[in-house]
């Protein structure tokens, strides 16, 4: 790692850790300080979803395991993050229009949603046509939802790897709605932390970002 | 019954002892209702088998540590409902002892957080959707704040600008008739001259008797020095009026009222007749150099630019104290025009550096500035599709880069 290489990460570890600890307290302003740092470094708006806002939602899961942090101390970071997404959602204007669309959320019961809508928004900005369905979405709803818009694409989410069998019924259910064969990806911590586990449910890929996801999508549509 | 019965029977806190394995000696019947199953059924079975999938691995962790520890407080869980939401509970645990010290189990007393968290959720939620609101006034404010600055300046700089003009126009007049008496003048000299080299010439030729007279008229005019005189003075009025010329056609030419429409321009003509009209405000210490290069004409609101390097050479003059110098170049690239005025005064360090530009911030002492001309100066360059940046530190002097974008 270069000295360049070594200050970026310092500065990435810095916005981390003011972030955590201004949502945690549930100070929207100063979050709003630490985005402002993060755009005078030049990030992007895609930066700022994936180096703040992913390992901040991954962290405080992490932190109510241990105890360290309430669920109510969760609530406050979600709605923090979920404010500063609306407010960012301006800058992921589309470049291009693309003539695919995708229907995306969180499995049924799963009630995380900001990493979906992480990925809706990164798809919105590749020109794609987004139906974000939310969190803990019944499998029958999710389906016919997405046999009405069209779907050319499916993103289910499950953060936790108890909801695994919501994708396995989704993927079991989906020839009785008419979507068999629909492409299906998925994401989630289990997915991160097995990156072959998507072949298993019998699903087309799981990317472990928003990033990711939109790079295998064009992968797999050409 | 006991008292201590009745409290465990009637309260609305989860009471549950389990074995050192995490099973189940004995429940309350708060716990049995919120476990959905009767004591009967679950002593002797894992805390586990209550707890949802979140909470699972967490339950071992909080009686591990009660083990380890002693105790834990405000341990989260989430029970699952068969037809609602999940329950979070709260719990507080310690080991308990029998009467020889001898550990018998583990006591935990729990109390339901639903309520409470709901409250939470609506007050983050609405907590952010104010944060959000105050965010977007603040935006709003600073821009009006802006925008009224702007409007008292440049209502300011018109009616200035239309006074500088009416002024320029009623010197013009004047000017105009002295100038051209001077003129004739410096041109009916000479013949004025050859006249009297004539008159010298009959003068040579006259008898003594007939000059007594013309030598003391001659003597008291000091003839010997007033043709010089005549000369100078004729030539020193033509130079003066010439001055006064170039201040009034500067003058028309920062105020530019006659064009406030966009024109294509020479910004050096610009940075010139501004540098000419601040002269007489520079202390006699102070060197302006002025390196110009070939400027493509630029798109813009002349009468605006200038107001701009106005400002900022004003800056630069007042942040000189003593000897000092200030550079003005220009500079054309592929896309923009460079406008660098940098001075050697006496620099401003970096919270000044970031609120400059913000409006009524002035470093000036009280009444000798409001803090409105680089304001207006962002204003303006950002209207012009252009940028403006400091660079400065405290005593090495500051730079102003104007950079106009060229467009065709």
């Amino acid at each position: 790692m270069d000295t360049i290489e070594v200050l970026a990460s310092e500065i990435e570890a810095d916005l981390q850790s003011k972030y955590l600890a201004a949502s945690i307290a549930g100070s929207g302003r100063r979050a709003d300080e630490v985005l402002t740092q993060a755009f005078d470094h030049q990030w992007t708006v895609n930066e700022i979803y994936l180096n703040i806002f992913q390992p901040t939602g991954y962290r405080i899961g992490t932190l109510w395991q241990t105890n360290q942090i309430s669920v109510a101390q969760e609530h406050l970071v979600t709605a923090v993050i979920e404010r500063q997404m609306g407010e960012l959602h301006a800058q992921f204007k589309p470049t291009t229009v693309k003539p695919r669309t995708l229907v995306i959320g969180s499995v049924d019961k799963e009630n995380h949603r900001v990493g979906a809508r992480m990925v809706a928004d990164f798809f919105e900005q590749d020109g794609w046509t987004v139906h974000y369905l939310g969190a803990a979405v019944p499998t029958k709803s999710f389906l016919a939802m997405a046999r009405e818009m069209q779907a050319d694409l499916v993103g289910l989410s499950s953060e936790m790897i108890f909801h695994l069998p919501a994708i396995i019924e989704f993927v079991r259910q989906a020839d009785s709605f008419g979507l068999s064969g629909i492409p299906i990806m998925v994401g989630g911590m289990p997915f991160i932390q097995q990156p072959e586990l998507y072949s298993k449910l019998e699903v087309h890929f799981s990317g472990i970002d928003a990033h990711e996801a939109v790079d295998k999508a064009n992968q797999l549509f050409g | 019954m006991k008292p201590n019965d009745l409290l465990f029977d009637h309260t609305d806190f989860i009471l549950i002892v389990l074995d050192s394995e995490g099973r189940f000696i004995s429940l309350n019947p708060a716990a049995a209702r919120l476990f959905h199953l009767s004591p009967i059924e679950l002593v002797g079975q894992s805390f586990h088998r209550v707890v949802d999938d979140y909470s699972f691995s967490k339950a071992d962790l909080m009686l591990s540590l009660t083990l380890e520890n002693g105790g834990v407080k405000e341990w989260e869980l989430n029970h699952t409902q068969p037809d609602s939401e999940p329950v979070l509970v709260g719990y507080t645990t310690c080991v308990l002892r029998d009467e020889n010290g001898q550990r018998i189990g583990i006591g935990a007393v729990g109390s339901n957080l639903n309520a409470k968290l709901e409250l939470t959720e609506q007050l983050a939620a609405s907590n952010q959707q104010l944060e959000g609101a105050l965010l977007q006034l603040e935006k709003t404010h600073a821009e009006l704040k802006s925008t009224q600055a702007q409007l008292l300046q440049s209502e300011k700089m018109r009616a200035l600008g239309q006074m500088v003009a009416g002024v320029a126009h009623e010197i013009n007049n004047p000017l105009g008739f002295a100038r051209n008496n001077f003129i004739f003048l410096s041109e009916k000299l000479p013949h004025l001259q050859a006249l009297f080299s004539r008159y010298l010439s009959l003068k040579s030729k006259a008898a003594p008797g007939d000059l007594q007279g013309v030598e003391q008229a001659e003597r008291l005019a000091g003839i010997d020095y007033l043709w010089g005189d005549f000369n100078d003075a004729i030539q020193e009025g033509l130079d003066g009026i010439n001055r006064i010329r170039e201040i009034v056609l500067s003058l028309r030419n920062f105020s530019r009222l006659d064009e406030a429409e966009v024109k294509e321009v020479d910004l050096n003509e610009g940075l010139r007749s501004t540098i000419r009209l601040l002269r007489p405000l520079c202390k006699e210490h102070i060197q302006i150099e002025e390196t110009y290069a070939t400027l493509p004409r630029i798109h813009c609101h002349p009468g605006e630019l200038n107001q701009v390097f106005l400002n900022i050479l004003t800056n630069s003059i007042q942040a000189i104290e003593g000897p000092g110098r200030i550079l003005v170049s220009t500079h054309s690239g592929a896309n923009a025009v460079t406008i660098r005025i940098e001075d050697s005064g006496k620099g401003m360090d970096d919270l000044t550096l970031a609120k400059l530009g913000e409006p009524f911030f002035t470093t000036k002492p009280v009444g000798t500035g409001v803090g409105l001309g680089l304001s207006v100066s962002f204003g303006i360059i950002q209207r012009h599709k252009g940028t403006i940046r400091y660079e400065s530190q405290p005593g090495t002097g500051t730079a102003a880069v104007i950079e106009l974008p060229i467009i065709s």
